[in-house]
């Protein structure tokens, strides 16, 4: 008790040494102290506990310790389950009211904010430590306007007047970089993009002037080159208001050309934490270097591949032409212009290749990919599937080719059938061939279980009982099951962890080579097709804008688009990333 | 948004034309010989002849049913022998019982039906959001399932039961209240009001129970969503995040609901208008029905249609209004 004490005198008297030199009153904030002036966030044993189902408690952070000075920036990285999510909620006091048991301290202020009053924390929020969240189309109240949220978060911490308040929004989200600030403001959430909409929420963070920002995976959401804006804006809010930064992310990139400092967690405890250079280029922990070797890299060396020298390769699908477009809600008269997810592709699929497939939400990628398989109808153009006219084949002509046409979704959770045990879910292709006995079957099953690295014995269990990445591996010996030519995997790795995608990314090397596979790679992370694929193909706005071979496209882009995403990739290396991050602000400038 | 009411209108009145056809057709196409029930009792081959034409039924069907919509906007002549009656717009005939027009017999059941209606609403209303949003804000376990158990035995309650121990308890035992007996809103409205006291709570009792629960699941996920964690992140205390970013999210998809209800409240609550006297609407169909009266169930019908349509198109104007998002396109 009186050691807790005198804790709380001596950070309450570095507090005030800090608030005296810095800022209580709002508009000195800008340009504050550097860096090293006393830390302004200070946690200390912290340790958060969830009571599960069974009177069992999960501990989701364990003793975790660090301190952020004024003005810097620490970067939290860990994978799924690591504890950061719920680290991030307990710096804001977020799980008072639930059932989670928080212990330990948060020192911000002057004020514990594990041991403070409601009220006291209430007060503290926004507008001495603010927060942006993961996903931001749902972070924002869909019934308000932008401004007016911005300017009710204002009004509650300060005694502004209505008019005061809606200025500062505007001024806010003018500093955010949204056009025509004082227009924009009286728009609601669903007419912003989901980058405008991050930014509004960085505006609402800004809008108290706090001290400490933290953003909890601010950008996953978001596709890569509006999450380099996002990246790029947050870096630049910090220099010019002097704010510090707590940015947490599950990829070392998105730290690593902003954060000065890096923690990175596993399992609720900081295994390794440093400056940033040293801990993602020199990293000591093993888990950290487990971490860094599983990221699919832009620099890493291209993987070697086994070319078919010489002879032309057979082309197993032949698209010419192809288009998809989809109607939108016409009135009674007029019709509406449909949407063209996709816009006159054309491309050969050579037998035994990976061709790659990126491009941002929106391009037209899935939309490919699906019609490759038939699974939509194209508008207008054709696919040749070994000869056969797959795009205007009749249901019944295609099912016999239907075997040799498999997919593997992204989210392995609700592409499984909850109800159905995960043998019987890798069974049902060959049930529907119905060739062979019941028994067979289920050897055939339980080999392919092996093959893809699951446990036969667990042929009776059910898709909830596994982690993402074994139920992508379900996925992948049902799609494998009937010995298909093509195989489409559509963002396979896009919701697993670097270390299981690294796992999932090698077992489709090995069964692409084993069954002599065609692939189609669709992705939205370009590090990750540059580890697979042959060839890649670019798209945008249902366009492919580029078609080249892995080595070509990846150090001698040809479109200018091309090269925008591959600027926009978060790279590990912090004075890298740096570099780029000044090559993007220069091409803004200059655009 | 004007566009909008417009289209809406105009799908009103073919949903409509459509419901008008299908039940004139099912009535008077059907089985029944209207002729025969027009004639009533002891009626001579030569009298049926007569009242077959003055109603037209020697026509074809098409043509009975045009002269029919005819009458519903320019109104309509009968001739029976020498003497002419007009029956002016809206015209839906004259009933074979009664010999009243439709029109007036709607006319002089709809403010009952109205009345009963309303009133059961807001009372529902009331009763319903307010005991949803005390079991959710309360965080009182106890109280929660207190409540959902009481919103469940009024749930299941038949509504003749409910009416029954009402008029029992108050009317009788207490004598707190008279026994109910219609008396309009124009013509005395506190009595009017004391009149619908009973049938209001034994609806309330029974509708309510569906708000509550709606309001508490519709909390319960306002509650758990992103944006309300974001309000709480910034500082706004618990009674500005209830009141200025759950309320509102949470209780739009009651409008529906409500609109909905208040269209079948007006039209068919028969049991409660039976048990406590009230002329409604539901009243009147239950009495065309037992005596064969085509006119008055078509022009019911046609009449309760009418009201669910224009419910429908109200709910979806007003959720418009409500939530931004919704586009009237």
């Amino acid at each position: 008790m009186t050691a807790a004490g005198a804790d709380a005198g001596e950070h309450a008297v570095i507090a005030g040494a800090a608030g005296a030199a810095g800022a209580p009153l709002p508009e000195q904030s800008a340009g504050r102290g550097p860096a090293g002036s006393g830390p302004v966030l200070d946690v200390r044993g912290l340790s958060i506990d969830f009571p599960v189902r069974g009177g069992q408690v999960v501990h989701a952070v364990k003793d975790l310790s660090f301190s952020v000075p004024a003005g810097a920036a620490l970067g939290i990285v860990g994978q799924s389950g690591s504890g950061k999510s719920a680290t991030a909620l307990a710096l804001l006091g977020l799980h008072r009211n639930t059932s989670a048991r928080v212990s330990g301290q948060v020192w911000l202020n002057g004020v514990d904010l594990v041991a403070a009053s409601d009220a006291e924390v209430r007060g503290l929020r926004a507008s001495q430590i603010a927060m942006v969240f993961q996903d931001p189309l749902t972070a924002l109240d869909p019934f308000h306007t932008i401004g007016d949220q911005i300017a009710e978060v204002y009004r509650v911490h300060t005694k502004a007047s209505r008019a005061q308040a809606r200025a500062r929004a505007i001024e806010v989200l003018d500093h955010v970089r949204i056009p025509e600030a004082a227009r924009r403001a009286r728009s609601h959430p669903h007419e912003f993009s989901g980058g405008m909409r991050q930014r509004a929420l960085i505006a609402m963070a800004l809008a108290c002037r706090p001290k400490v920002l933290v953003a909890d995976e601010p950008t996953t959401a978001l596709d890569v080159t509006v999450q380099a804006q996002i990246l790029d804006l947050l870096d630049e809010v910090r220099a010019e208001t002097g704010m510090a930064l707590v940015l947490i992310s599950h990829d070392l990139g998105v730290v690593a050309g902003t954060a000065d400092e890096v923690l990175v967690m596993n399992e609720g405890e900081a295994v390794e934490r440093g400056p940033a250079e040293r801990v993602l280029l020199e990293p000591q922990d093993p888990y950290t270097q487990g971490l860094l070797a599983a990221m699919p890299r832009l620099d890493a060396p291209l993987p070697g591949r086994a070319g078919q020298a010489g002879a032309e390769p057979e082309v197993l699908v032949r698209v010419e032409d192809l288009a998809k477009h989809f109607r939108r809600g016409g009135s009674l008269l007029g019709r509406a212009e449909p949407f063209r997810a996709v816009d006159g592709v054309s491309l050969e699929l050579r037998a035994g290749e990976t061709l790659g497939l990126v491009g941002e939400s929106g391009s037209g990628k899935t939309t490919l990919a699906r019609m490759l398989v038939r699974l939509l109808t194209p508008t207008s153009g054709t696919v040749v599937f070994a000869g056969n006219p797959i795009s205007t084949l009749s249901e019944r002509e295609l099912r016999p080719l239907r075997r040799d046409l498999q997919m593997v979704f992204q989210d392995p959770l609700s592409s499984l059938n909850p109800r159905r045990s995960v043998g019987e879910t890798i069974a049902d292709p060959l049930r529907i061939a119905g060739t062979s006995s019941d028994a067979e079957i289920r050897a055939t099953v339980r080999e392919l279980m092996a093959k893809v690295g699951l446990d036969p014995e667990t042929y009776d269990r059910f898709p909830h009982e596994f982690s993402g990445g074994m139920r992508q591996r379900v996925g992948i010996a049902r799609a494998l099951a009937p010995r298909p030519k093509l195989l489409i995997c559509d963002e396979p790795v896009a919701s697993l962890d670097v270390s299981t995608q690294a796992v999932i990314l090698e077992l489709l090397k090995e069964v692409q080579r084993e069954y002599g596979l065609t692939v189609v790679f669709v992705a939205h992370d370009l590090a990750v097709v540059r580890q697979v694929a042959d060839r890649v193909a670019v798209m945008r706005f249902g366009q492919i804008v580029e078609l080249a071979d892995a080595a070509t496209l990846f150090d001698a882009p040809q479109h200018e688009y091309t090269r925008t995403l591959l600027d926009a990739v978060p790279v590990v290396d912090p004075v890298a990333a740096r570099e780029k991050r000044e090559k993007r602000r220069l091409a803004l400038a200059a655009g | 948004m004007i566009g909008y009411v417009v289209r809406r209108l105009v799908g009103a009145v073919i949903v409509l034309l459509v419901l008008s056809a299908v039940v004139y057709g099912l009535f008077y196409a059907g089985p029944s010989n209207p002729a025969l029930l027009a004639c009533g009792k002891g009626c001579t081959p030569d009298h049926l002849a007569e009242v077959k034409s003055a109603m037209g039924l020697d026509k074809s069907l098409g043509d009975q049913y045009l002269s029919f919509l005819h009458g519903i906007f320019f109104g309509h002549d009968y001739s029976s022998g020498p003497s002419v009656r007009s029956c002016p717009a809206p015209c839906l005939g004259y009933s074979f019982e009664t010999d009243q027009s439709v029109t007036s017999i709607l006319t002089s059941a709809l403010p009952v039906s109205a009345s009963l209606a309303l009133g059961a609403l807001v009372l529902s209303l009331l009763l319903g959001v307010g005991s949803g949003l005390v079991t959710v804000l309360s965080g009182r376990r106890w109280l929660d399932r207190g409540l959902n158990a009481v919103v469940l035995l009024g749930y299941s309650t038949p509504v003749f039961l409910v009416a029954l121990v009402l008029l029992i308890v108050f009317c009788s035992d207490l004598k707190w209240l008279p026994f109910p007996n219609y008396v309009p809103l124009t013509q005395n409205p506190g009595q009017w009001a004391q009149n619908l006291l009973l049938p209001w709570i034994a609806l309330a009792l029974i509708g309510s129970a569906s708000y509550a629960r709606m309001t508490r699941a519709q909390m319960l996920e306002t509650l758990s969503e992103d944006h309300v964690r974001t309000a709480r992140a910034y500082g706004l205390s618990e009674r500005r995040v209830i009141t200025g970013h759950v309320l509102r999210g949470a209780l739009t998809p009651l409008v529906t609901m409500a609109a909905i209800d208040l269209a079948a409240i007006m039209t068919s609550a028969v049991l409660t208008e039976s048990m406590f006297g009230l002329p409604g609407i539901g009243h009147a169909l239950v009495d065309a029905v037992h005596g064969g009266d085509l006119p008055v169930i078509v022009g019911v019908t046609v009449a309760a249609g009418s009201l669910y349509i224009l419910a429908n198109a109200l709910a979806d104007i007003l959720y418009a209004a409500i939530d931004p998002r919704v586009e009237l396109a």
